[in-house]
């Protein structure tokens, strides 16, 4: 029966009609076509442009209860909670959006979960999700490397930093970074010059040029603080730092 | 046809997959974000950890770790090391009781953090850790107490017949022993009786006979054996206290009598603990409030809740052994000897 030209067309419309049946049973599922649903975005998707992060966490939460199985609202609102500083429940939304995301596009949600990961300072388990990627962008191989610096596996830093381009300063700075790290004394001057000033009046500054010189086995004069006057206004950060270089200031 | 019918499905799918694109906003987590340079504070905080570091023990005082009991809490102690190990904290000795004393002993034995990880999952810990009600009202009924073989024997896998003075860092645990009352302090001899006794929950686990002893946990009188340090020489006393300081569960009927031992055994300590001076000069608390103290099946939880802590922390605890040491040193800090590990 299905020989010939018109079996073939019947056949061909019939593939079509189930498909675009099994594509709108899908986004009915998923609630994507109810008006409900797309007032709930709406709310979301205004407070979100105007930086109202309650008003966009209760029209997302509200989605997610109501479409518990719809993926783009989960992975929303996982951004938002980490927007927001509430990871767990960032992860947990990331994590299910991993799962239940189409191959191709599960990328989108392990980003998240890397950058979620990273905030809650689990960086084994953020390098696990940059692993899973199927593609890396060059934020990724920035996050790679960062997290291999925070674990302290500075060849698995630099070798995430090879694919970083070179004419960036802070790429070479972390490059010295790690090659300082490794026992490389002139990358540790290299790093100091670029970011420590003569002329500083921050006390942190201070301390870390002093420090630097320390490692690099030259001489630190203590003296050079006599000329060092002590700010009035300092902050609870900087006065920790006072605090330090007065130890180690001459009488 | 067959191809036709391929390329509609395939259109299909890609329609589908549509939907998970539309963001209602674009995400934070750039190259920037990974990029940033240090503050001024953590870099300077980084490089004189360093020369913190290059001083010898002798320089800078010998530097080590207290960990306090907490049972099954106890595992962020596995957390914390994690991140000390990130730093190159130096641990030149040990002091340790109850969980504190397992896992300090374990690592002070060389058993790496990662072997230790794999030995709790093990089913022994996990069984011999079963306090279910059945298990519980078979030692009422039998007045007996649960053996604690399945302990040692997780034990002695990691550890065989290792003893005190064979360890390549100085460690010290508690117990108390049963007829004086008394804080025994346990540095010599065979390491698995020595642990077994100092993590011995009374009334439930069969005190452990050593030597002229009859002992039970060290958390008993005390959790957090900052005094156990000295006996060892620590000058740098870094605390990792895993015990539960915030009690607030409302109890809305009684307690189990299972429960009503813990959390008794738990508040004693804690009292006795805070009539104590000695401190350390860091505390890192890492506990997690809604684990009890035989919940080993969630050690992962606690484990994460340590490395949390001590990473959140890690610039304070840092600082903090860096101003005892300018301190006493003065300007001498930045006058570097050869002793430079890096």
């Amino acid at each position: 029966m299905l020989n010939g030209k018109i079996g073939k067309i019947t056949c061909f419309t019939c593939a079509a009609l189930a498909c675009w049946l099994c594509l709108s049973g899908f986004l009915w599922w998923d609630g994507s076509y109810s008006r409900e649903y797309k007032e709930l975005t709406n709310r979301a998707s205004a407070a979100l442009e105007k930086r109202m992060w309650n008003d966009a966490l209760t029209a997302l939460e509200e989605l997610k209860i109501r479409y518990p199985a719809n993926v783009q609202v989960r992975l929303n609102l996982a951004y938002l909670y980490r927007e927001v500083g509430l990871l767990p429940q960032a992860r947990e939304d990331a994590e299910w959006s991993e799962e239940h995301l189409y191959l191709g596009k599960k990328d989108l949600a392990r980003r998240a979960l890397a950058w979620i990961n990273y905030d809650s300072k689990l960086y084994e388990d953020a390098l696990g999700a940059i692993d899973r990627l199927d593609e890396k962008t060059r934020a990724d191989w920035a996050l790679e490397a960062k997290l291999w610096i925070k674990k302290g596996n500075w060849d698995h830093a630099l070798d995430a930093l090879k694919h970083l381009p070179n004419d960036d300063p802070r790429v070479d700075f972390w490059k010295s970074w790690c090659f300082y790290k490794k026992g490389d004394r002139e990358a540790l001057a290299k790093i100091v010059s670029k970011l420590t000033v003569t002329d500083t009046k921050e006390p942190w500054q201070v301390l870390a040029r002093m420090a630097a010189k320390a490692l690099a086995k030259e001489k630190v004069d203590a003296r050079m603080l006599g000329s060092f006057k002590k700010p009035r206004d300092l902050d609870e950060s900087d006065r920790q730092a006072w605090k330090l270089l007065e130890k180690v200031k001459p009488e | 046809m067959k191809r036709c019918l391929f390329a509609i499905i395939i259109l299909s799918f890609g329609f589908c997959l549509a939907g998970a694109d539309e963001l209602l906003f674009t995400p934070s987590g750039s190259q920037d974000e990974a990029l940033a340079l240090p503050a001024d504070k953590e870099l300077a905080c980084e490089l004189l950890w360093d020369v913190w570091k290059s001083h010898s023990p002798s320089t800078r005082g010998k530097t080590g770790l207290v960990l306090s009991g907490g049972g099954a809490r106890g595992f962020a102690h596995l957390g914390v090391l994690r991140h000390l190990e990130e730093i190159g904290f130096p641990i030149e000795g040990i002091a340790g009781t109850s969980m504190g004393g397992v896992i300090g002993g374990l690592y002070a034995a060389g058993v790496g953090i990662d072997r230790i990880e794999v030995m709790a999952n093990d089913k022994i810990l996990r069984d011999f850790w079963d306090v279910s009600t059945v298990r519980f009202l078979g030692v009422v009924f039998r007045d007996g107490m649960a053996s604690s073989e399945g302990f040692e024997r997780w034990l002695t896998k990691a550890l065989g017949n290792k003893t005190f003075e064979d360890l390549p860092i100085p460690l010290v645990v508690t117990a108390t022993d049963l007829a004086t009352g008394d804080l025994v302090l346990l540095r010599e001899g065979p390491m698995v009786p020595a642990l077994r006794a100092s993590a011995t929950v009374p009334g439930f686990f069969a005190p452990a006979a050593l030597r002229n002893y009859f002992l039970v946990d060290g958390g008993l009188i005390l959790n957090v054996p900052t005094e156990a340090a000295d006996l060892i020489g620590l000058e740098n006393v870094l605390v990792v206290d895993t015990s539960l300081h915030k009690r607030g569960e409302v109890l809305t009927r009684a307690p189990s009598a299972l429960k009503a031992l813990y959390l008794s055994l738990e508040i004693q300590g804690d009292y006795l603990q805070s009539k104590k001076e000695k401190t350390g000069d860091f505390i890192l608390r890492a506990y997690h409030p809604d684990i009890v103290i035989f919940e080993f099946n969630r050690w992962k939880e606690a484990w994460e809740v340590g490395l949390r802590e001590a990473r959140n922390n890690s610039y304070a605890l840092r600082l903090a052994f860096i101003t005892k040491t300018m301190t006493k040193m003065g300007a001498k800090f930045f006058e570097l000897e050869e002793y430079a590990k890096r």
